[in-house]
Order: structure tokens, then C-alpha cells, then sequence
């Protein structure tokens, strides 16, 4: 196995690529009685459209209900197999991954096997489906209560007007009721080969038995797999200026998307999203001069956040919260965008990095964040831990242009949930 | 582990601090401990957040975010809780670990010093809490307030303890209520603060690579001039509450899903010897993920997505939520209930016995290993008489046997069910699932 050392952050890492296709990060915790796996799959709720031989065209929360039935095997239901041994296993699914992974104390290879079995063995019967058609559709009802859900989507379809991130990861009553075992097999042989998916582990483990526990458990032969579609060419406009719905909320509640030119792939997407994470940061995150005015004007409030998500294909700022007016802070914003394209203060800039840089590193104390970056930065084609040394290589100007050419009227959208009717309180 | 150091630093001032390098980050809380009550929750609850506005040195948002970009990103958050009927209110922190610093920063000493001006040396005019802050954070906390309801599966978890607890201390959230947040004044606030600084207990954690001896002298010094008193007692709460009838609560609001929320009494403490036997039983009826509520109201009967039980182990209440079709909260009701009556009635199997005393085991294994779950169990230990170390309570853990998963749930008494559901035209327009 390859060692890599990352002096800064006290980090090592183990990696090997399997015959199979199969990547596999280690990273050894000494000291933690506490180890986790995860194993993710390049494959979310935007990958409906793909061509496995044939053009497929597949329903929305497909990838979601995939990840559902996984749980299910010809012996069980592989929930209560891990939980027997008090490990406790979950997934989840956004717009461009699946992750399986299970934290345990104790019997750890064990629980190794049985995750790497589970996810290489489709097992889908009539009526294991209609059974997670019922379960699911709690779940999406679950979440039609929920206002910070339909901000979100609603932002994502006021974003991009093609692009199937716009999609809800886990579908609708009506798109989950026409899935059959067939389609589930199909999308699972799609995706789910070992070229396709990153297993990652972090605890006091020994790493070439993770790398031996694979090659036995997954096949050993490369598999061929989908090609995904993405759709046309999405404009560098957004679809919708603002999108807007009511619902029983007690005040506005709001997102402002800018959708920015998408990310590359590789080292310099890890530095692209690091640069626009810190743009947002310097815009309006807790410690800029205009997240003070806005809060002190009481237009935000400390549920206040600004992220910078990116997607294949599809990268974008968003912050928002909870405010009286919405399209008070979204003016404020855009004036700012404005101010910090003419320069930033140098001052600021430097402490704007080492407070971002603080934050990511910490961010490593989580086992569970850690293999997910990992994952989805393998996916993309480059090692997450780098950014430990891409940090000092951003540069003020270069935040001032990706404002200049993100934070505009065109490319934004305020999405917005308005309290229904009067408040009974 | 490495065990903790308590040290009282003061009169009614301890320190709980774990040494420990396997975190990237340190972890602070400083907590005032006073007894929940409706008159001063909501100005108890305010009042970090006043004082989060600025310090002295550091007047406001701005300035103080500048300080803590320096400190690598360091976090303070002004935090309310409710430890049973106590309410605690404070800070809460994380700070990267000072040998990860590039230049050499002294990044603990620093987070040590911004705390205690943050609790004693806030920015003032006139001797006074600043009015600015204080109306704008009132105003914030009656938004807060009101918007309780927003998530509704939330929101059902708060009215059933308000429904349940009535007339107990327990039923005042850790906000206070929305009409005493109103009444918020300057004077009023002010006096409030300068009382609780000297007449509350302070519970201070640390965790982290710095040795104790460093840390507990940051904080003497950092705490300078603190009124004090003599005479510190923490308030009790009350546990033991024999329902004499359940109580059935239902709400009707614009929701497409009903939320169902079912509150019991455990009559346990967290120091008493059943309190093992509690965990064991909770994780095999609805707090583990292969539970009784999994298996049944879930796999078996496609019923609901989330269908689980948790436990206020201050309060010594046990909620079971779940999430169901509007036509299906009866249904549902009676199939959550029958699972208790099979644990109850010892109808488990030693496997799901295993499984439940696994997962409650490992869960508090894992705690230790995680900068929040540590600081969440020496935060209720703090609470306790006697407090347990974890490795004792792990083993008393292991050792529950099915006698006493029996004997804990026959102590559970249902006390409330609370529905909150939407309205009957809602549900044809939806269909059934």
C-alpha cells in the first residue's frame, strides 16, 4: 500500500487501488477504540439519465430507493445483522453520491464483510418494493413539512433550468410508485461496480487487512459501467430570479443562490471550491463587516450561513436564514459582491484563510466527514488532505474575481418561503 | 481514557478538564446553572447572546469576529439548555488544537481570556449591558420563539413536553415563553445578569492537548473578579410522577404527514442503579436501529419511515416520535404500544437482548471517542451525585440482563400522546400512501 504522510494536519493515509477498480483509503486513528467504513458509490440523485449500452431514462429518487432496498438481503435485513452485533449502519444519498458506512467498537472485520456483502448484493423482490414505496413515502412527507426542504429545492430549480441537480434526491410519491426490482437491477449493475465506488476506513486498524477483507469479499474482475448524462448545456443564467412559496412558517425564511461557472475536476476543483467557500466567507460569513450590519439592522439572524456547493457540472454559492426581508439582504449582498470585486482588504484576507483553514481542520476530528470528502474528492480525481498546502496559495484577487463574475443579478435566485396567511401566534 | 480532572476553582465553580491528543480541536463550555422557571427562562435564555455581542476590549461583532479568524477560526457560541428543570446558559467553544497553528499562535490562553470577558467583561455603556444589543437580541429571541412551529415534527416534541409537564418546572422551554421574552428590559436584564454571575453554580469543561494544570490556571485568571458567595446548591428535579390517567393531546395544523409523539415517565435518575437497565431498554425498544419500533412499525408493517424512542435522562422522561400517514396515527399508536407491552412483558429474544446491550455499550464507547460526546456525558455527570467515570457505567451496561430490561419497563408509565395532524381535506387531496 502507498503511505502518505501529511506533516500539517498529523495525518496518514494508506491507499491501494484494487485489481478490480476498487480505491481504498485508510486512515490509521491510534488511541480510538471507536472505527469506521464507509463505502460510496458515484451515483445520486442527478445520475437519472445514463447509458449502459442503451439510453436509459430513469425515475426521479431512483438512486435514493436503490439505497433503501440495499439494506435488504436474501438472509435479512442487514440493519438488524450489524445491529446484532452493536454496530450501527447507515446511508445516504445526494445529488451525486450514495455512501454506506457503520461505525463499531468492537469486530471490526466482521462488520467490514457484512457492509461490503450488503452492497454487492442486489436482492429485490415485488414486494420488498412496495414495501419501501410505503416507507419512502413517509419519508418524502417527512420532508414536505419541512420549509428548510422546499427552500433548498425550490433554489436548486430557480438555479438551473437543465441540470439535474434541480431534481429532489428522493423523488415523489408518484415517481418512487413506478420503480420495479427490474429498474433497481438495472441501475445497480450501472453504478455499483468496484471502479465506481471508494471503500475508506478510519480507526486504530490494521490497513492491509482492510485491503485483504476487500479483494476477498468483492469480485476480483473490473466491471464495466454506465455513462452518465447530464443533460444539455446549462446557461450560465439562472432559470428563475425568484422562486417563492408559502407555507406555515412564522417569518421568511430564504436562500440566495449565485450560480457560478462549474468547478473543474481535480486539484483545481478542490481549489475552486476552497476559493469559493472562502468568497462567501468574506462576503457575508460571521466575521465580515456586512454579516455585522445585517445583523445588527436585525435583517439576518445567527441562523445565518453561507456555503459554496459544487456538483459535476453544476457549482453555486448560497447563503440565506431566516429574515424579515429577504430582498433587503439580497440587495445588501449584491452591493458587497460589488464593493469586494474593487479589492479586499489584505488584512482580512489573510485571516479570512487561516479562520477557513482552521475550520477544515477541525472538521477532520469527524471519521464520517473525513471518508466522505475523501470519497467525493476521489470522485472528482484529486486527494482531499491537499488542501492543507492549496490553502496558502489563494490569493485576494483571485476571490475578488470569482465574485465579480458569480455574485450578479443573472446568475442569482432568491428563494423564499413566506409565511401563509396570519400567524396564530 | 485518560480520566478527568474536577476541580472546584471557586465557590460553586468547577472545572472539568480531559486531557487528550486525539483531537484536531479543543473543546470549552462555561455553563451558569439555575433552576428553570418561567419568570427569569427567557432573560436567562437572552442573555449570552447579549453578551456575544461584544466584550470590552472587543465591542462588537465585527471586532470580536476579527479575534476569533485569528485564533484560526475559533468558535464561541452562546448556548441555552435544559438539564432536566435546571437551565444552563453559556458558552460554548471549539478552538484549533495550538501545535496545528502555522505560526505559533497561543490559541488556548487566548480562548481562555475571550470566555471569561465574554462572561464578565462584556461591552456596556453606562455600566450597563448595552440597550442596542439588548433590544435587537430580544427581538431575535421572540423570532426564535415563534418559530418553534416551523419544523413541525420539532414542534410536536415541544408540546408534548409542555402537555406532559404541566405545572411542572419542566414545562418551560429553555427559550422561556414568547410573552416573558416580550417583557425583556434593559435594567431588568441587567440586575438579572449581575445576580446570576454570583449566585449560580458555573460548570467549566475543557478537553483537549494542553496540560491541566495550564488550562485550570487560564481560567482562575480569566475569571478574576467573578462575584461569588458562600453556599452553592444545585437545584434538584423532580422525577418520580405517577400519571393518574393518560392524557391524549391532538393538534390540527397544515401538515401532510401526522406527527405522532408519545411521552412516558421512567421515575429514574441518572445515578440510580436502574438507570443501566434503562438505556438497554430504550435501545431495545426504539433507540437502537434494529429495535422493536424498527422492526415492527417500520419493516414489518411499511407504517412510518422514523418510528424511535429517546430519553431525557434528567427528567427521567422517555418520547417515542414517529412519523405517519394522517390516516394512520391510530394505527400506528396501537402498534407502538403493543411493542411496549411485548418488552414489558419479556417478549424479546436473547438476541435482540445482545443487540440492545451492544449497541448502548458501544454507543457510550463512542462517545469517547468524539469531542461532543464527551463533553455531553462529564456535562450530565456534572449533574449527578454520585457521578459515574464511563468505564463504570459501560460495565454496568454490559451486565443488564433481561430480568432488568423487564423490571425498567415495567417502571415506564404512559403518561401523554400527543398528535399533531392536518385537516381532513388535506388528506384526500394526497391520497393514501
Amino acid at each position: 500500500m502507498e503511505r502518505r504522510e501529511f506533516p500539517l494536519l498529523g495525518e496518514t493515509c494508506y491507499f491501494e487501488q484494487l485489481e478490480n477498480g476498487l480505491p481504498v483509503f485508510v486512515i490509521p486513528k491510534p488511541g480510538y477504540t471507536k472505527a469506521h467504513a464507509c463505502l460510496a458509490v458515484s451515483y445520486g440523485g442527478m445520475h437519472c439519465r445514463f447509458d449502459d449500452g442503451a439510453p436509459r431514462e430513469t425515475v426521479a429518487g431512483i438512486a435514493h430507493f436503490l439505497e433503501h432496498k440495499m439494506f435488504e438481503m436474501p438472509d435479512g435485513n442487514a440493519i438488524e445483522q450489524f445491529s446484532a452485533a452493536g454496530a450501527s449502519v447507515n446511508a445516504f444519498t445526494d445529488a451525486d453520491m450514495t455512501a454506506y458506512y457503520f461505525t463499531c467498537t468492537d469486530r471490526f472485520q466482521e462488520h467490514l464483510r457484512m457492509l461490503l456483502r450488503f452492497v454487492s448484493t442486489p436482492y429485490f423482490t415485488p414486494e420488498n418494493v412496495k414495501k419501501e414505496q410505503g416507507i419512502i413515502a413517509q419519508e418524502i412527507r417527512m420532508y414536505d413539512d419541512k420549509p428548510d426542504w422546499h427552500v433548498y429545492q425550490n433554489l436548486l430549480k430557480g438555479l438551473y433550468r437543465y441540470h439535474p441537480v434541480r431534481e429532489s434526491v428522493v423523488g415523489t410519491v408518484e415517481s418512487i410508485s413506478e420503480i420495479t426490482p427490474d429498474t433497481l437491477y438495472t441501475c445497480h449493475r450501472a453504478f455499483y461496480y468496484p471502479g465506481n465506488m471508494v471503500l475508506c476506513v478510519v480507526g486504530d486498524v490494521d490497513p492491509h487487512r482492510v485491503v485483504s477483507v476487500a479483494r476477498m469479499v468483492l469480485p476480483a474482475e473490473a466491471a464495466p459501467g454506465a455513462q452518465k448524462d447530464y443533460g444539455v448545456e446549462e446557461p450560465a443564467q439562472s432559470a428563475n430570479r425568484e422562486m417563492t412559496e408559502k407555507m406555515e412558517v412564522s417569518a421568511p425564511d430564504f436562500l440566495l443562490g449565485f450560480k457560478a461557472a462549474p468547478f473543474y475536476a481535480g486539484t483545481n476543483g478542490l481549489r475552486q471550491t476552497m476559493l469559493g467557500a472562502l468568497a462567501g466567507e468574506l462576503l457575508c460569513g460571521r466575521s465580515s463587516p456586512l454579516y455585522a450590519k445585517l445583523y445588527a439592522d436585525g435583517l439576518i439572524h445567527k441562523d445565518f450561513a453561507v456555503t459554496c456547493i459544487s456538483h459535476p457540472g453544476a457549482a453555486f454559492l448560497v447563503a440565506g436564514g431566516e429574515s424579515p426581508d429577504p430582498r433587503r439582504v439580497r440587495e445588501e449582498i449584491m452591493e458587497e459582491g460589488e464593493r469586494l470585486c474593487q479589492g479586499i482588504d489584505e488584512g482580512r484576507f489573510r485571516r479570512a484563510v487561516k479562520s477557513e483553514y482552521g475550520a477544515t481542520v477541525r472538521s477532520l476530528n469527524s471519521f464520517d466527514n473525513i471518508c466522505v470528502q475523501l470519497s467525493r474528492w476521489w470522485f472528482s480525481g484529486c486527494h482531499y488532505y491537499d488542501f492543507a498546502t492549496l490553502y496558502p496559495t489563494l490569493t485576494a484577487s483571485e476571490v475578488s474575481a470569482f465574485l465579480g463574475q458569480t455574485v450578479r443579478n443573472e446568475t442569482g435566485c432568491l428563494s423564499q418561503i413566506q409565511p401563509k396567511g396570519v400567524s396564530t401566534l | 481514557m485518560s480520566t478527568p480532572t474536577r476541580i472546584q476553582l471557586m465557590p460553586g465553580v468547577w472545572l472539568t478538564a480531559v486531557r487528550t491528543r486525539k483531537f484536531k480541536s479543543s473543546y470549552w463550555s462555561a455553563l451558569l446553572l439555575t433552576p428553570l422557571s418561567s419568570e427569569t427562562a427567557a432573560m436567562t435564555a437572552v442573555l449570552p447572546r447579549v453578551l456575544r455581542r461584544g466584550t470590552a476590549e472587543y465591542p462588537d461583532q465585527e471586532q470580536l469576529g476579527a479575534a476569533l479568524d485569528e485564533l484560526y477560526g475559533g468558535v464561541i457560541e452562546p448556548i441555552v439548555l435544559k438539564l432536566g428543570e435546571i437551565q444552563a446558559s453559556g458558552f460554548a467553544a471549539t478552538f484549533l488544537d495550538d501545535d496545528l497553528a502555522w505560526d505559533g499562535t497561543l490559541i488556548s490562553q487566548t480562548a481562555a481570556k475571550l470566555l471569561g470577558d465574554l462572561l464578565l467583561r462584556p461591552a456596556t455603556r453606562n455600566g450597563r449591558l448595552r440597550a442596542d444589543y439588548v433590544g435587537s437580541e430580544r427581538d431575535n429571541l421572540i423570532a426564535e420563539i415563534k418559530s418553534l412551529r416551523n419544523d413541525k415534527q420539532s414542534y410536536a416534541a415541544l408540546r408534548l413536553s409542555q402537555e406532559m409537564c404541566r405545572g411542572e418546572a419542566y414545562e418551560v422551554d429553555r427559550l422561556g415563553s414568547l410573552e416573558s421574552a416580550q417583557r425583556i428590559r434593559v435594567a431588568k436584564l441587567d440586575r438579572h445578569y449581575k445576580a446570576l454571575l454570583k449566585d449560580s453554580c458555573i460548570e467549566l469543561y475543557y478537553c483537549g492537548a494542553q496540560p491541566i494544570d495550564q488550562i485550570r490556571q487560564a481560567w482562575v485568571e480569566s475569571l478574576m473578579g467573578l462575584p461569588r458567595k458562600s453556599g452553592y446548591e444545585l437545584p434538584l428535579t423532580q422525577v418520580t410522577v405517577h400519571p393518574e390517567e393518560v392524557r391524549e393531546v391532538k393538534e390540527t395544523l397544515d401538515v401532510t404527514q401526522a406527527k405522532l409523539a408519545l411521552g412516558l415517565r421512567t421515575q429514574t435518575r441518572l445515578e440510580s442503579p436502574d438507570y443501566p437497565a434503562l438505556l438497554v431498554t430504550n435501545a431495545l425498544f426504539g433507540g437502537a436501529p434494529g429495535s422493536k419500533l424498527f422492526q415492527n412499525v417500520r419493516e414489518k408493517r411499511s407504517l412510518c419511515y422514523n418510528a424511535v424512542s429517546g430519553l431525557d435522562r434528567h427528567k427521567g422522561l422517555m418520547m417515542i416520535h414517529a412519523g405517519v400517514a394522517l390516516d394512520k396515527a391510530e394505527e400506528a399508536k396501537s402498534e407502538i404500544l403493543a411493542q411496549l407491552d411485548a418488552v414489558k412483558s419479556g417478549d424479546f429474544t436473547s438476541k435482540e437482548l445482545d443487540a440492545a446491550r451492544c449497541f448502548a455499550v458501544s454507543r457510550l464507547t463512542s462517545a469517547l471517542d468524539s469531542q461532543i460526546g464527551l463533553y455531553r456525558f462529564y456535562r450530565s455527570q456534572a449533574l449527578a451525585d454520585p457521578a459515574m467515570t464511563p468505564e463504570a457505567l459501560i460495565a454496568m451496561v454490559g451486565e443488564v440482563t433481561a430480568e432488568d430490561v423487564k423490571r425498567a419497563a415495567n417502571r415506564l408509565e404512559l403518561d401523554t400522546v400527543y398528535l399533531l395532524t392536518g385537516d381532513e381535506g388535506e388528506e384526500a387531496e394526497h391520497g393514501a400512501t
